[in-house]
């Protein structure tokens, strides 16, 4: 990305300055004939014509076959005319060169010197002149030829009209400005000035730059003719010019040297460093490339003339702005229209790339994040999950990483279980078993293996285990991984759930026939009270009525203790908390009514022992064993029931004992079971000692009878150790 | 016939039930006497003739057990066991007569070597011609052994 990246950079940028660089070639021989040609100047040597005095003093045009002769103005000739009739090939003048052109003379434009006019109206720094409209009555001494076009222009386009000036002819004698003949003077901004400061004399400058008229400056120019039968002469000539001119801004105080030792200058060093400093301000020599031309530029100063009348509005140009020579590329507005392109496609580029790189970037990064922060937790998760996770080699088999929940289960640090293997915690699989078992998985004909096991700790006790076993070869080192469930609590589940199962079994079965058999009666006895009744056979109809009135109580009964027995365990518990005492008394008050019916006396060995649970669970207990205990009293002279605690080893153990027809040995257990009834002289439905066994086991409690035998009594004694947690009322 | 009285014992918890019995084997005269037991600790007291069972005349060894399954004190299947496992009553045709239509009831009355297994009908209707054939087929069709020779 980038090696692309910087490839890039350079292709582009390469592209780009082979376009912008000017060729700025080297001559380095000396040709050994020069061609003479002669450039005409537009005034006396001074700093304005500097460029030329460097290039030839520098060599360059020398270089390129050229002596250069510089021929200063003389009065009452004009420039342009002196090249045009071909005393001198060159010149270098003003915006005449323009005028004379839109007049129709061939001459061509090769450079501006100064890419702004130094041309300017000058006022007395004291006067009442500020702009252009303050000129109004006032005498103005300027030049009305073409040279001072751009002050006309000035003129005009803030709508002051000539004729309301007095205008005098151009003397180029600044003491009639400082003498006050005049108010203002058209000025060459280069030189005048020093010559008022010279004199002490403040002064103002009316510069056509700040009123929209923008004129070039001294332009480097030739003729047709030259461009046409010497284009390479020209293009040398242009270049060596230009060349002198960089190396004129680059050393003026040399260049000032050389103007006052070779060409016999009449202005004083003074004068000269003042007039390189203002041109150094219309050439702009750093901030514009020395002769660069914008054809654009001339057609406004084209414009001005027109709008005074001075070329027709149809003039063309065409031939005027050198570019023969210049290359496709370096042509001015294929040049711009390039470099826009070039720029754009650059900044388009950039802005794309960056744009895109920055996006991908921003995803890629986002997207990493992500999977670190999501590869990391699943790190964490399976490290502290309760399921253990095994990794271990492929070929020694032994473990490379254990998990947190493994380790603790088996007493094994890490550090013990890098020496192990599968097999030394498996001890009912033998090493060529466990070879045997994982081939499939070696081979890759088995995803996965999925077995169960026991697992031996540490400490040597052991657990079931369901083995899950894994391959996992997609990375350089293959390993196992096993991820295995301790089986111990679902073992113990699952022998409840077959425990339950049965019980639910026997239920199903028990009910089908215990319901079944008063159904039987009802019905058969039905048909015979028909028979009985058709016969009148009274005594047989009581009968009847008799067996079918028993059977569907019993019916009823049944289905009452059923409901009754479904219901423990299964509602919510309301769990409160009552003392014994109180829990008695209330079961004694709803059995009261047989009690005194058989007149039975009930002792009761008071206690302030507290019992939490639910209340209807609790005072069941008692209330079906006290009910049991009345139904079983037989004939009895002194009935009696005794209901207290006996303490074994400090926990409470209940009794209800009473001295009723008793039970036998061998039925001790029997009774406890759903629908077992010893005696069928006595109402019930064989539920009620299952439903006392079936509470006292949901406080985790047993019960048992004790009985010497028959007539002996019995006495039912369990535990309900969730119920008395709290030890007494006394004790909190 | 065979000339000398017969005697079935009824073991039924349900008096109805036995009630049912009675009636419809006295009706068809097949019997001379039913006795009657109403759980299984006293139908085996009967056969051994124990404790108020002990008069043999009054307590004859029977010539037809109907035996219910579900019995107090000592159930059904326990009572056949030990008849069909003691060589002096093994002989003694046992006719389970229960309300269970339980495949497993089925099942073990019959690996316990029980003579028939009828499941008591919901109606009169289909109950006395049930109780009609029993007679007429263990107490008259049937030959039986002599129950009191071994």
């Amino acid at each position: 990305m980038k090696i692309k990246n910087s490839f890039y950079h350079i292709a582009v940028c390469s592209l780009f300055f082979s376009i912008i660089t000017p060729a700025q070639a080297k001559f380095k021989f000396v040709p050994d004939k020069l061609d003479p040609i002669s450039v005409q100047l537009r005034y006396l040597h001074q700093f304005q014509f500097a460029g030329f005095y460097a290039a030839i003093d520098q060599g360059y045009y020398k270089e390129v076959g050229l002596d250069v002769t510089l021929i200063e103005a003389t009065l009452g000739n004009k420039t342009v005319d002196e090249v045009l009739s071909g005393k001198a090939q060159y010149g270098q003048t003003q915006s005449d060169l323009l005028y004379a052109r839109l007049q129709g003379k061939p001459l061509v434009a090769l450079a501006p010197i100064f890419q702004h006019s130094p041309t300017a109206l000058m006022v007395r720094a004291d006067s009442n002149i500020f702009s252009p409209h303050d000129l109004v009555g006032k005498r103005v001494m300027l030049q009305m030829g073409d040279n001072a076009i751009n002050t006309l222009g000035m003129l005009y386009h803030e709508g002051v009209k000539l004729s309301n000036i007095e205008v005098v002819e151009q003397s180029y004698v600044i003491d009639e400005l400082v003498s006050k003949t005049v108010d203002a003077m058209g000025v060459y901004i280069i030189n005048r000035p020093f010559l008022l400061n010279k004199a002490g004399i403040d002064y103002r400058i009316l510069n056509p730059i700040n009123y929209g008229i923008d004129f070039y400056g001294d332009t480097l120019f030739t003729t047709e003719d030259e461009v046409n039968n010497h284009p390479q002469r020209v293009k040398l000539f242009l270049q060596a010019t230009l060349l002198g001119w960089k190396y004129a801004m680059d050393h003026t105080n040399e260049v000032i040297d050389l103007i006052i030792n070779n060409y016999e200058t009449k202005e004083s060093r003074e004068h000269l460093v003042f007039e390189a400093e203002v041109i150094k301000k219309l050439m702009l020599p750093s901030l514009v490339e020395i002769g660069h031309m914008n054809p654009g530029r001339w057609h406004r100063m084209a414009d001005v003339f027109v709008k005074q009348g001075k070329a027709p509005e149809n003039y063309s140009l065409d031939g005027f702005i050198y570019t023969a020579n210049k290359p496709w590329y370096k042509q001015y507005w294929i040049r711009s229209f390039l470099i826009a392109m070039v720029l754009l496609l650059v900044a388009t580029t950039y802005f794309l790339y960056y744009w895109r790189l920055s996006k991908r970037l921003k995803k890629v990064i986002f997207e990493r994040n992500e999977a670190e922060e999501n590869s990391l937790r699943l790190g964490r998760i399976l490290e502290q999950s309760s399921n253990e996770i095994y990794i271990f080699d492929v070929d020694t088999l032994q473990f490379i990483q254990v998990n947190q929940g493994a380790r603790q289960n088996l007493g094994y640090s890490m550090d013990e279980l890098n020496a192990l293997t599968p097999i030394n915690l498996k001890p009912s699989i033998s090493k060529q078993d466990f070879f045997e078992l994982i081939k499939p998985l070696q081979k890759g004909e088995q995803q996965q293996l999925v077995f169960e096991t026991i697992h031996q700790r540490k400490n040597g006790s052991f657990y079931p285990v369901e083995v899950l076993l894994q391959i996992y070869n997609t990375s350089k080192n293959p390993v196992f991984y096993a991820i295995i469930n301790d089986m111990t609590d679902r073992k113990r589940i699952d022998k409840e759930l077959l425990e339950k199962n049965s019980e639910l079994e026997q239920f199903i079965y028990m009910i089908s026939h215990d319901l079944k058999s008063p159904l039987v009666t009802v019905k058969t006895f039905l048909s015979y009270l028909q028979q009985d009744i058709a016969q009148d056979n009274t005594k047989r109809i009581a009968e009847d009525i008799g067996f079918m009135a028993s059977a569907t109580d019993k019916m009823g009964m049944l289905l009452d203790d059923l409901l009754e027995f479904s219901r423990v365990g299964r509602q919510a518990k309301n769990t409160i908390s009552i003392s014994f005492n109180q829990l008695i008394s209330d079961a004694l008050e709803l059995t009261a009514g047989s009690l005194s019916e058989q007149n039975i006396n009930v002792k009761v060995n008071e206690t302030d022992l507290l019992l939490s649970g639910d209340y209807s669970e609790l005072i069941q207990i008692w209330q079906n064993l006290i009910e049991n205990a009345i139904k079983y009293m037989g004939n009895h002279n002194s009935p009696e029931i005794e209901i207290g605690i006996q303490y074994e080893s400090e926990n409470p153990i209940f009794y209800v004992r009473d001295n009723g027809i008793g039970i036998e040995a061998q039925y001790h257990e029997k009774i406890f079971e759903i629908f077992e009834q010893l005696n069928t002289e006595i109402e019930g439905s064989g539920l009620g000692l299952a439903l006392i066994k079936r509470i006292v086991g949901l406080y985790r409690g047993t019960i048992s009878v004790r009985s010497k035998g028959l007539a002996q009594g019995a006495c039912f004694l369990f535990s309900l150790p969730e119920a008395v947690n709290i030890k007494s009322s006394g004790e909190i | 016939m065979k000339g000398k009285a017969i005697t079935i014992l009824l073991v039924e918890d349900e008096d109805a039930h036995a009630v049912i019995v009675k009636r419809n084997l006295n009706d068809f005269k097949l019997a001379n006497k039913i006795n009657h037991v109403k759980d299984g600790q006293a139908a085996l007291d009967y056969l051994y003739q124990r404790n108020e069972y002990d008069d043999p005349l009054s307590s004859p060894r029977p010539e037809l057990i109907l035996l219910d399954l579900r019995l107090p004190k000592v159930d059904g299947l326990e009572v056949l066991k030990t008849i069909k496992t003691d060589p002096e009553l093994m002989r003694i045709p046992v006719v389970v007569m229960t309300t269970s239509s339980a495949e497993k009831d089925i099942t073990q009355a019959y690996d316990n070597y029980a003579n028939s297994y009828l499941v008591k009908p919901l109606d009169l209707e289909q109950f006395m011609p049930m109780l009609e054939s029993i007679g007429f087929y263990w107490l008259i069709w049937n030959q039986s052994p002599n129950i009191n020779k071994i």
